[in-house]
């Protein structure tokens, strides 16, 4: 199984019911899977805050839901993660691409492998970095930890558990 | 028409709807005309009423959901009305309150103000029911027929711009309180567990 099959699986453990999305290239096939998935309902977005609102939203009636955007994204919707899931203390559940790392060669996103942990850390957002296969299983604790911090919570997914080593 | 007068109507024929109130005015107004815990007041994320309310009505869809938006929130957001028409959840009814200012800061003028068609662009956007309405009388007519039908509403309440809104306090309570007041409210309302046994 591939990571992202692997992934999907963990969210169907978790009992995932809502998955509001907005794709880069990585996490473009995670969002693809749940698309065809009919135990989860997908709702695709047009900004990355939606999606981290919608599941906000979905959080009053019960239901477990994920925010599924790339790195780029998520430092577009830093504001409303802090006013509105920071200030009210709702927990978001967010799997983000990890961006511009030293195995990620694409110019554009130079910046955010910069700048986004060193942002996180500044609203103090939690997150938890999945960087090999053998270590998916997490997944449905990551998501209680989500829970128990009652704030936004980033699962990083990194280069190398996606697309396997970059070097040789 | 005032943003109070609509309120009143739309308070009267709310039955047993969820709301969910951009932040601001249409907070203060609808607070002011229900004292409802059944509402979630957004105090931030300015914009996004659209998208919570969206995502609660997805995940509970036998309750009829209010959404009581305001044209500079709108504005903010305007992909909303896309997302909300490809889901076409029908229990959510939009209702925009337009008064093409930013009442809350001086009422500074809205961008293109008298000039944008809202329910114009909730059409386009693919949401087939649309209403813009301009007076009690026929809000007075049009809300149970809003409220009864399926599928997705925008209504637009065209108001006017008043400076005697800032006389009207906001909900008592914010922060976490408004999390677990609301969330408890629901867990009451549709019988679901949302906090668990250790409280989160």
């Amino acid at each position: 199984m591939d990571a992202y099959e692997l992934i999907h699986r963990e969210l169907t453990r978790i009992g995932i019911k809502l998955a509001a999305t907005l794709p880069d290239d990585w996490v473009g096939p995670l969002i693809g899977r749940i698309d065809s998935d009919p135990a989860i309902r997908h709702v695709p977005v047009a900004r990355e805050s939606e999606a981290v609102v919608v599941a906000s939203g979905a959080f009053f009636t019960g239901a477990k839901s994920v925010a599924i955007i790339g790195n780029t994204g998520l430092l577009t919707c830093t504001g409303e993660l802090a006013t509105l899931n920071l200030r009210h203390q709702i927990p978001v559940f967010c799997i983000v691409s990890m961006r511009g790392t030293y195995d990620d060669h694409r110019i554009w996103q130079e910046v955010q492998g910069r700048r986004t942990i060193p942002l996180l850390e500044a609203y103090d957002f939690p997150y938890h970095v999945l960087d090999s296969l053998d270590e998916v299983g997490c997944i449905p604790a990551v998501y209680e930890a989500s829970r128990m911090q009652k704030r936004p919570y980033i699962l990083f997914l990194t280069r190398r558990l996606l697309k396997g080593k970059a070097w040789s | 028409m005032k943003t109070r007068e609509a309120m009143r109507v739309l308070a009267a024929h709310r039955g047993d709807a969820v709301a969910v109130c951009a932040l601001g005015m249409a907070s203060n107004e609808w607070w002011h005309a229900t004292k409802s815990e059944e509402t979630f007041y957004m105090h931030g994320a300015m914009g996004f009423a659209a998208s919570f309310a969206l995502g609660f009505a997805l995940m509970a869809p036998d309750v009829p959901v209010l959404l009581l938006n305001a044209d500079g929130s709108l504005c903010m957001n305007l992909g909303c009305l896309l997302t909300e028409a490809q889901q076409a959840p029908n229990n959510l009814k939009h209702f925009l309150i337009d008064n093409r200012v930013y009442q809350t800061v001086s009422a500074v003028p809205m961008v293109n103000r008298d000039l944008t068609d809202y329910a114009g662009i909730a059409r386009a956007a693919g949401i087939s029911r649309t209403l813009t309405i301009d007076n009690v009388a026929d809000l007075e007519k049009a809300v149970p027929e809003i409220m009864a039908s399926p599928g997705p509403y925008f209504t637009v309440l065209r108001v006017e711009a008043e400076p005697t809104y800032l006389e009207v306090a906001p909900n008592d309570y914010e922060g976490a309180e408004m999390k677990y007041r609301f969330g408890r409210a629901m867990e009451r309302r549709l019988g679901v567990t949302i906090f668990g046994p250790a409280g989160y």
